[in-house]
């Protein structure tokens, strides 16, 4: 018998049990159907984690810093306390508590920076800037981050040059134009805007105050020194929906603005001249292996690196860890329509007895007698698949505009993105756990004894 | 020409064996009618089973035009059926949730003969057996006596050399039964066909050629006709 026949022969006598093929094929379909809802979860949240990774970060920039958090991605510090070290001195995370962690200094950036295949290196301030405001307005509060030219921001309104911002321009997020009283992104632009910065209490400003002879009394605490600086707005930067920045967008000084708001910030303090980390910008480093490399080169210097591989990597792990947990639950379904599966073969192997008998007596070779049993289960599995598969389609198309509204997730994303290979992988997979299913049963069949089969009572 | 030497064939082991067939030996002649005719349990039944290659010898020879059908392999003695054999059967067997052309296609589709004249070809067998205007009916819905000619369709669609009906009219009324046998005859003569009849009815029996009568596993008697035409001329 050809292939053919048999695939034909086989559609028919399911096409004679309708009921029982379709509530066979629905147990299969549950699995199909979660199976390719989290696979086109997983897709979603993946490309997600792939823009918000090259929003926040530059792909060929490295984080580099001293401290072996730097390459911890997990997010959980080290469980066991560490020994004090005198030299480094006490970094306070506010109501986390202080810790010890060791920086990286100006002296380690220069080293960095002379390093041929290192293009550019941009500390990461921690620049806690008190407000932003012009003349005759209200305060608001702001974030800063030094520009990084590798990574231009989408802008509303002005343009960006191709190295560094000029000294004294910024880029002000989107979000600041109205309440700042600008009529449009537009109008802001070559406007000034004031940002003013505090010094922290440091030796210096303690001793002064003891000098002075004053001690604790209401309206006698000292004064921190506060700096105000005028800025020039070089452009607008249109709200992303992918930033990972806490407190908004945040405003981009170029690097010796920020370098210089820190330095101020910081003077006299342990901080001065310290940085938690610095982006390393190496030649060529979106491809995975130049960014290694440097990353070995880095490490055997005594520093710790992070590419943005390493950090994408991370953040996929928290995915696949949780689109794992629901495909277990998905397979462990299958594995339970499999006996679905092979408790209906058998019972249409025994309907089909005298059949079967006929069909071997003709002359029809035990092996096509058990390609008609298989290919019988594999229809089944083709059904449950393709029913699973169109259901969690036609979820997805219903409830992705509701997803990407309460995810916030920006016009055109999707959370439930299927991919046409991989239903075409999923259903085919699907296919062949039903024809192994079939494969006792079928043996069954293909054993059965022709006169046997045919003895009239 | 089928040629029996020796055949016999038990079943069971040791004490509890039964020999159902014991040394027979027997030629028949291509194209002629052959009845088997005895009680149940005589071994009728079990003769035909061997003879088609449904069932194994437990010794001796059956060479069927030439080709020592007891020495083949499982594979090749399917092969052997597909190309040579054709069976109608007491039941009919006809499948009920298929059309006459389906069931007819049946032997087609085994052979491998090509889609396209397999409609052909099975037509011709249903015009036959007076069944074309049937072809697209559900055989569930035809009466006992046209299942069977449905089935003498299946029989003779793929031109078998030998044609095995095993109690063809067991389970027909009179008219119905004779239009059956009226049937297998004239395919025995139109396509020289060799028809082997097994049977306990012996007017059915007595309208063949050679009537070969069984008991207990033995042949007890054959008679043939031509043989005994050709020695009174």
């Amino acid at each position: 018998m050809k292939m053919l026949d048999i695939i034909a022969r086989a559609g028919r006598s399911l096409r004679g049990a309708k009921a029982r093929t379709l509530l066979t094929s629905l147990a299969i379909a549950v699995g199909a159907f979660t199976l390719t809802l989290t696979l086109a979860a997983g897709n979603g949240i993946s490309a997600y984690v792939d823009r918000l990774v090259q929003s926040n970060f530059d792909p060929a920039e490295l984080i580099v810093g001293r401290d072996k958090e730097v390459e911890n991605t997990t997010g959980a510090p080290d469980s066991t306390p560490k020994e004090y070290d005198e030299s480094i001195g006490n970094l306070s995370l506010g109501g986390q508590g202080s810790m010890q962690l060791k920086q990286i200094t100006d002296e380690d950036i220069r080293i960095i920076e002379q390093l041929d295949y290192v293009d550019r290196v941009r500390p990461n301030y921690q620049i806690n800037a008190d407000y932003i405001t012009r003349p005759d307005k209200k305060r608001y509060t702001l974030s800063v981050q030094s520009y990084n030219p590798g990574q231009k921001p989408e802008l509303s309104a002005g343009s960006l040059p191709s190295s560094d911002l000029a000294k004294g321009s910024i880029v002000l997020p989107a979000s600041y134009v109205r309440i700042l009283g600008f009529k449009s992104a537009q109008d802001a632009i070559g406007n000034t805007v004031d940002i003013a910065a505090q010094q922290s209490l440091n030796e210096a400003a303690v001793r002064e105050f003891i000098a002075n002879g004053l001690s604790a009394q209401p309206g006698n605490t000292p004064e921190p020194k506060r700096k105000v600086t005028t800025y020039k707005i070089a452009a607008i930067s249109k709200p992303s929906v992918t930033s990972l920045a806490t407190v908004g967008m945040p405003v981009l000084l170029s690097s010796n603005d920020a370098n210089e708001m820190y330095d101020f910030i910081s003077a006299g303090t342990q901080q001065y001249g310290k940085y938690l980390y610095a982006f390393v910008r190496v030649n060529g480093a979106e491809n995975k292996a130049v960014a290694n490399d440097a990353k070995k080169k880095l490490k055997s210097m005594g520093f710790t690196v992070m590419t943005s591989q390493d950090l994408q990597a991370s953040l996929q792990t928290i995915v696949n860890v949780l689109q794992s947990l629901v495909v277990v639950f998905a397979i462990i379904t299958i594995i339970a329509s499999i006996f679905g599966i092979v408790n209906t073969m058998y019972i249409s192997v025994l309907e089909r007895t005298r059949e079967i008998g006929l069909m071997k007596a003709l002359g029809t070779r035990s092996s096509s007698i058990a390609w008609l049993f298989r290919i019988e289960a594999a229809w089944i599995g083709l059904l449950g698949g393709l029913i699973g598969a169109i259901f969690a389609i036609l979820l997805s198309l219903a409830v992705n505009p509701l997803l990407t509204k309460q995810l916030s997730l920006g016009e055109g994303n999707t959370i439930l993105m299927h991919d046409p290979l991989q239903i075409a992988g999923l259903i085919l997979g699907l296919i062949l756990v039903a024809i192994l299913a079939g494969w006792l049963p079928a043996r069954k069949a293909a054993k059965l004894d022709p006169i046997e089969a045919l003895r009239t009572e | 020409m089928i040629e029996l030497a020796h055949v016999s064939k038990i079943y069971g082991k040791k004490q509890n064996q039964f020999a159902a067939l014991e040394a027979i030996n027997l030629t028949i002649e291509s194209g002629r009618s052959v009845a088997i005719v005895g009680k149940s349990g005589s071994g009728k039944s079990t003769l035909m089973h061997v003879m088609s290659g449904l069932d194994r010898v437990s010794g001796g020879t059956i060479t069927i035009d030439g080709q020592d059908i007891s020495k083949l392999k499982n594979t090749a003695l399917d092969q052997f059926r597909t190309d040579k054999i054709g069976f109608i059967f007491q039941s009919f067997f006809v499948q009920a949730n298929e059309t006459c052309l389906q069931n007819v296609m049946l032997p087609l589709e085994i052979n491998k003969t090509p889609r396209s004249e397999r409609r052909r070809l099975a037509l011709e067998a249903l015009e036959q057996v007076e069944l074309a205007d049937k072809a697209n009916a559900k055989a569930g819905n035809l009466s006992g006596g046209q299942k069977q000619r449905l089935a003498v369709a299946r029989a003779i669609v793929s031109k078998p050399s030998i044609i095995f009906a095993d109690e063809p009219t067991g389970n027909l009324d009179t008219a119905t039964g004779g239009k059956v046998e009226e049937l297998l005859f004239e395919f025995n003569n139109k396509l020289s066909s060799t028809l082997i009849i097994v049977t306990h009815d012996t007017d059915l029996a007595k309208k063949c050629d050679v009537q070969i009568y069984i008991q207990d596993g033995k042949i007890i008697k054959i008679n043939d006709l031509a043989k005994k035409k050709g020695a009174k001329s």
